[in-house]
């Protein structure tokens, strides 16, 4: 496909010759530089079209056809969206700009208007279906992700499923930061005591595999309790795991920073602890951090899916999650019959993730160079 | 040898305070714990309340509790369940952990064998069309999370093509060896995809750092072959981090393994686990819990030994 989308675009821009004699400073021509972002608009859009033409295809047509197909058809379909995208962004922003980054942000964006699409009463309808249970998505429909086992609509469930993980995700990772901040700076700040303390139960909890120290906590505080409370307890969870973590790059970045010349002056001017972590200190520890929490989200997103997947995590009558979606669908008989009941949870999933990542990795590089140059 | 003695006795609080967790369990419990663990019928059934008691000792207060518990492990005995009459907790892990210590170790295995040569060449052919494919394909995996792969896996594998079992285990002692790898394929790989991606990334970059030093311009210019440069001289200096993550990564497989188990039903530590806290059955899951974070802790302890011995530089410090 790609061949056939560069053949295009070479075909309708100009012959190669054409660019360096604009380039002698005529200004009614194009400079190169707009000659190429229009070609590179003008394939992206191709690669674009083609592609979502190609999962259209492949939801619309090539459904009953064989795996390798499907498979190819998808990949490929995905492939043209992405190249062809990316292609847009640096024809409409430069060659200069990061694409990946970009489309990331416009995802999560797209994401968080999930979470809100509840307040713009869209889609709300949980009521099983049973005659119109596992329905394959068709965009054509009432139902452009098709409906589950029970006749839910998927649509509905992804929804919420999306409010569910980034308010566990991003409320986990708020709490731990808070917490793990204050924490880590006091006792890089402080030293003696507090550090001794500090160091020892971020020993004791890293100690644990991550995943077993969460299924303790879920498992001592027991099931039950109403989803709200099912999610504060997980919630909480995945914040206690991640104080260690979020503690212990605080109280690094602390112990350089306290070190530094403009902490010293503070001092020398009679500025009170209080003031010297909270005006001087914490700007340029909270920084780097914040970068860092993308990830951890990501990461958290994950963690409580895995949870719900288990069956240890939140209840899916109650309230269902991307985790639970995923684990409702994959028993191979169901597999079979009705996939997207894995692969519409688990491809949104899979683009948050990967877009918490390519986000949090694009900060940490702008703001935490150190970092960068690895 | 200073180092490792130093190592392994920071390790003893560490082991203290794991087990402290793992016996406080009950502690933490709401309610009356017999009534908890067994529910409102069988709690008032003759014994029940009784082995409730005897098992979690509640008549203790919690430091004698914990002394007797530690004792009693020490010796090899982790208590006996408290929802199967007779099911002795060591003997579930004698069954069980051979098979998730051989997931484990293979997904190990594989995981630094498909990563070292790709991470080498990505390193090697830094900036190049290949490097760029594998950082996109390797990002991707990172975002991909375990039971995604598995699911997907037994999607392709099993539904469409039909080449391998979805789900169970075959024993090795059934001497169907053919049975026994079809069934391991799908788990293996779906435990070592992420693995993979991180081990390809962090020895490409210490593997970058290593190439630009000295030592490698001279054996180029000795008219040594990249390969032998590459493999002999800049990977043992590139390898320590990816040693270091290679250690705590076989500690977290081993917890880790909870998923994969549950998705394609392997009779392992995991899937007994998930049982255990689905069932409420506190004494198995105690036992389980201090098993893994032992090895978790074991783990880490032989990664700094293995770094001490590889590095010279550090045997001193």
């Amino acid at each position: 496909m790609a061949e056939v989308t560069t053949g295009v675009a070479t075909a309708v821009g100009q012959p190669p010759g054409v660019d360096s004699e604009s380039a002698s400073g005529n200004p009614q021509q194009p400079s190169p530089e707009q000659r190429r972002q229009a070609r590179s608009r003008l394939e992206g859009a191709i690669r674009s079209v083609v592609g979502i033409v190609l999962i259209l295809l492949q939801l619309n047509v090539f459904y009953d056809s064989a795996a390798v197909l499907q498979v190819v058809v998808t990949l490929l379909g995905f492939f043209g969206i992405a190249t062809g995208l990316s292609l847009l962004i640096s024809g409409f922003l430069g060659a200069k700009t990061d694409a990946g980054a970009v489309l990331s942000a416009v995802w999560l964006v797209i994401v968080l208007l999930f979470v809100f699409a509840q307040l713009f009463g869209f889609h709300n309808s949980l009521e099983a279906d049973f005659a119109n249970r596992e329905q394959p998505p068709k965009f054509t429909t009432d139902e452009p992700l098709g409906t589950d086992q029970l006749g839910k609509s998927i649509l509905a469930q992804v929804i919420r499923g999306a409010r569910v993980s980034l308010l566990v995700g991003v409320g986990a990772v708020s709490l731990g930061m808070v917490v793990g901040t204050v924490l880590g700076m006091a006792a890089g700040y402080f030293r003696g005591p507090i550090e001794g303390g500090f160091n020892v139960f971020t020993d004791a909890i890293l100690a644990f595999p991550a995943l077993i120290l969460l299924f303790s906590i879920v498992a001592i505080f027991g099931g039950g309790g109403g989803s709200t409370s099912e999610v504060l307890k997980i919630t909480l969870a995945l914040a206690v795991l991640s104080v260690p973590t979020i503690g212990r790059l605080a109280r690094a970045n602390t112990l350089t920073f306290a070190a530094r010349e403009f902490v010293t002056a503070a001092k020398a001017m009679g500025a009170k602890s209080s003031r010297i972590l909270f005006r001087e200190i914490m700007p340029n520890v909270a920084l780097p951090l914040a970068s860092y929490a993308f990830i951890v989200v990501a990461v958290f997103i994950v963690a409580e899916a895995s949870l719900s997947f288990l069956g240890v995590g939140i209840d899916p009558i109650t309230s269902p999650t991307w985790g639970n979606m995923i684990s409702d669908g994959r028993d191979p008989k169901l597999l079979e019959e009705a996939p997207h009941i894995v692969f519409v949870p688990g491809v949104l999933m899979f683009l948050t993730v990967l877009s918490l990542n390519r986000i949090g990795e694009t900060l940490r590089a702008y703001w935490d160079p150190r970092e960068a140059n690895l | 040898m200073k180092t490792i003695g130093r190592s392994i006795l920071r390790i003893i609080p560490v082991l203290f305070i794991v087990s402290f967790f793992s016996s406080a369990y009950v502690e933490l419990l709401p309610g009356d714990p017999a009534i908890y663990l067994l529910g409102q019928e069988r709690a008032e059934e003759p014994g029940a309340r009784e082995l409730v008691n005897r098992e979690l000792r509640l008549d203790k207060d919690v430091i004698t509790r914990y002394g007797l518990w530690l004792g009693d492990v020490v010796t090899g005995d982790l208590g006996e369940s408290v929802k199967t009459q007779g099911l002795k907790v060591s003997e579930t892990i004698r069954q069980r952990l051979p098979i998730t210590l051989e997931l484990t170790a293979l997904a190990l295995g594989m995981s630094l064998l498909v990563s070292v040569p790709l991470g080498v060449y990505s390193a090697y052919r830094a900036g190049r069309r290949v490097d760029r494919g594998l950082n996109t394909a390797s990002f991707a995996a990172i975002s991909l999370p375990q039971f995604l792969v598995g699911i997907l896996l037994i999607f392709v594998l099993f539904n469409q093509l039909d080449w391998l079992p979805p789900q169970g285990w075959t024993r090795l002692t059934e001497w169907d060896w053919w049975d026994h790898i079809r069934r391991l394929i799908m788990p293996i790989v779906a435990l070592s995809l992420t693995e993979i991606a991180v081990f390809q990334r962090l020895l490409r970059a210490d593997m970058l750092a290593t190439l630009q030093n000295d030592f490698v311009l001279t054996a180029r210019a000795k008219g040594m072959s990249p390969v032998h440069v590459l493999f002999r001289h800049a990977l043992r200096p590139s390898s320590f981090s990816l040693i270091t993550l290679a250690g705590i990564s076989a500690g977290r497989l081993i917890g880790g393994t909870v998923i994969i188990e549950q998705l394609f039903q392997i009779p392992g530590i995991g899937l007994k686990m998930i049982d255990a806290i689905t069932s409420n059955d506190l004494v198995v899951l105690q036992g389980l819990v201090l098993l893994v974070a032992v090895f978790y802790v074991m783990f880490n302890l032989f990664v700094e030994i293995a770094y001490a011995l590889l590095d010279p530089r550090i045997r001193r410090g």
